[in-house]
C-alpha cells in the first residue's frame, strides 16, 4: 500500500474530481482524507475523468464520451484530431503494454476568452516501450530514449507481421498541426515534440511503463 | 453488378460497438472477413463495403483492413475485382487519407454513396481524375474514344486508362474486331439500380 500525505489541498480536490483515488484505492491510501469534494456534474463539458482502458469495448466508450463532451466546443477539425489521438493513445495501453489498468483522462482548459486547449493524458504500468521494441529492435541499444524516439518515428513496430508503429507518429502529426506538442515517457527517457521542435530527455527517474501527455489548441468557446 | 457487404454485419461478427470501427486488432479481424467475401465475388464486379452512417473508422483499422487489401488487389492478386467504400463519414475519410500519406502509398480508394456520388481518396494526379470523371459520363470508354473527346493521341488516352485500371478504380473487357485486340473500360456500378 502507497500512503500519500501533505497533499495541497486543491491537487487533494483535483484528483477526488478526476477519479484518481477511485481508480488506485486497490494500492494507494491518503492519509488524513478530506471529506469537502468537489461538486461533480455528470454532464461535465470541460473533462473526462480518469478512466481504464483494458480493451476496445472501453475504448470505444471513451471515444463516444469525448464526443459528447467536446463537440460543442471543438471544430470538426479539431474534435476528428482529438478521436484520433484518443484512439491511437488507448490501442497503445492494452495492445503492447501488457498493462489492463492502463488510464486515460482529458480536460479542457480556457486560461482566458481568446484561447483553450484540449490536454489529455494516458499511462500505464505495463513494459514500457523498450520491452516492447527490443526483440527485433535490439541494435538500438539499452538506453531507453533510443526506443521512445524509434516509437515516435513511425517505421518501428513490435508487431510480427510489420503493419503498425504509426500510432505515435499519428499523434505527433495531429499535435504539431494544432499547435500542441506530445510528451512520451517510458522508463528513464522521454521526448517532447513539437512539431518544429523535439527535446529528448534521458537519465530520469525510473518509471515503469509508459506515460503520453498530449496538448492540442482548440477554438475558444463562444 | 456489384456484391454489396453491409459493415454492420461484419461489425456485428468482429464486436465492433456501434459504428465505431476502430483499432488495429478489429481491423486485422475485418481484413480476414472481407478478404472471405472478395473471394467470392465475380470477376468485373466490384466489393462495395456499406459503412453504416454517422460511422467512424480510425486510421488502425482503416490501415490494418481496406489499405492491407487494397495494395493487394492493386498487385493484381484478386484478379479483375476492385473495393468500392460506400457511405464513408468526412471524418473516416479524413483517416483513411491520414494513413495513406503516412504510409506513402500510392493507392486511390473509391469512395461512393447511395446518391450515386463519387470521390477518389488517396493520390491521384488530376489527368487520370479527369480520365475517370468522363469514363463515368460515358459509362463505356474506348482509347479512341478518350482521345477525341480530350484531343489526345490514342497512345496516350490508352496509357491514361491503363494506368487507371491498374489502380482497380475501372475495370476492363476486351474485343477483337478486323481492327485488332481493343479494351473497353468501364466504371464500376455499386448499386442495383445502376
Amino acid at each position: 500500500m502507497v500512503l500519500m500525505k501533505n497533499i495541497n489541498e486543491q491537487i487533494y480536490l483535483y484528483l477526488g474530481r478526476m477519479d484518481f483515488f477511485e481508480i488506485t484505492k486497490a494500492w494507494l491510501k491518503p492519509l488524513f482524507a478530506l471529506d469537502e469534494e468537489w461538486r461533480r456534474n455528470p454532464h461535465s463539458i470541460n473533462l473526462l475523468e480518469l478512466t481504464v482502458v483494458s480493451g476496445y469495448e472501453e475504448m470505444s466508450a471513451v471515444i463516444e464520451r469525448a464526443r459528447e463532451i467536446f463537440t460543442p466546443y471543438l471544430s470538426q477539425d479539431e474534435l476528428a484530431g482529438l478521436l484520433r489521438v484518443i484512439s491511437e493513445l488507448c490501442q497503445n495501453i492494452y495492445q503492447h503494454s501488457g498493462d489492463t489498468n492502463g488510464c486515460v483522462m482529458i480536460q479542457k482548459y480556457q486560461p482566458n476568452h481568446n484561447e483553450a486547449f484540449i490536454c489529455l493524458s494516458v499511462g500505464d504500468s505495463g513494459c514500457g516501450i523498450r520491452a516492447n521494441l527490443i526483440r527485433r529492435y535490439s541494435w538500438l541499444g539499452s538506453d531507453p530514449i533510443h526506443f521512445v524516439r524509434a516509437a515516435m518515428d513511425g517505421s518501428f513496430t513490435s508487431r510480427s507481421h510489420g503493419r503498425g508503429g504509426l500510432g505515435l507518429r499519428t499523434v505527433r502529426n495531429i499535435t504539431a498541426a494544432h499547435k500542441g506538442y506530445v510528451t512520451v515517457r517510458s522508463e528513464t527517457a522521454a521526448v517532447t515534440d513539437w512539431g518544429k521542435a523535439v527535446q529528448n530527455f534521458s537519465n530520469l527517474a525510473y518509471m515503469t511503463g509508459t506515460q503520453v501527455s498530449v496538448k492540442l489548441s482548440a477554438r475558444s468557446s463562444p | 453488378m456489384a456484391h454489396r457487404y453491409d459493415m454492420r454485419t461484419l461489425g456485428a461478427q468482429i464486436g465492433i460497438r456501434g459504428r465505431y470501427y476502430l483499432t488495429r486488432d478489429k481491423g486485422d479481424e475485418a481484413y480476414h472477413l472481407i478478404k472471405e467475401q472478395l473471394k467470392v465475388t465475380s470477376e468485373g464486379e466490384a466489393l462495395v463495403l456499406v459503412f453504416p452512417s454517422e460511422q467512424l473508422v480510425d486510421s488502425s483499422f482503416a490501415d490494418e483492413s481496406v489499405v492491407r487489401l487494397g495494395e493487394q488487389i492493386a498487385k493484381g492478386m484478386y484478379g479483375e475485382r476492385s473495393l468500392l467504400l460506400e457511405g464513408l463519414t468526412e471524418d473516416s475519410m479524413k483517416n483513411f487519407r491520414a494513413v495513406l500519406k503516412l504510409r506513402g502509398i500510392k493507392l486511390p480508394l473509391l469512395t461512393v454513396w447511395s446518391t450515386g456520388e463519387w470521390q477518389v481518396i488517396g493520390s491521384l494526379e488530376e489527368n487520370l481524375y479527369e480520365t475517370l470523371r468522363i469514363v463515368h459520363q460515358h459509362e463505356q470508354m474506348k482509347a479512341s474514344d478518350l482521345g477525341s473527346i480530350l484531343g489526345l493521341a490514342v497512345n496516350t488516352a490508352s496509357t491514361r486508362l491503363k494506368r487507371l485500371h491498374n489502380f482497380h478504380l475501372v475495370r476492363r473487357e476486351h474485343e477483337v474486331s478486323e481492327k485488332g485486340l481493343q479494351y473497353i473500360y468501364y466504371f464500376w456500378q455499386w448499386r442495383q439500380d445502376m
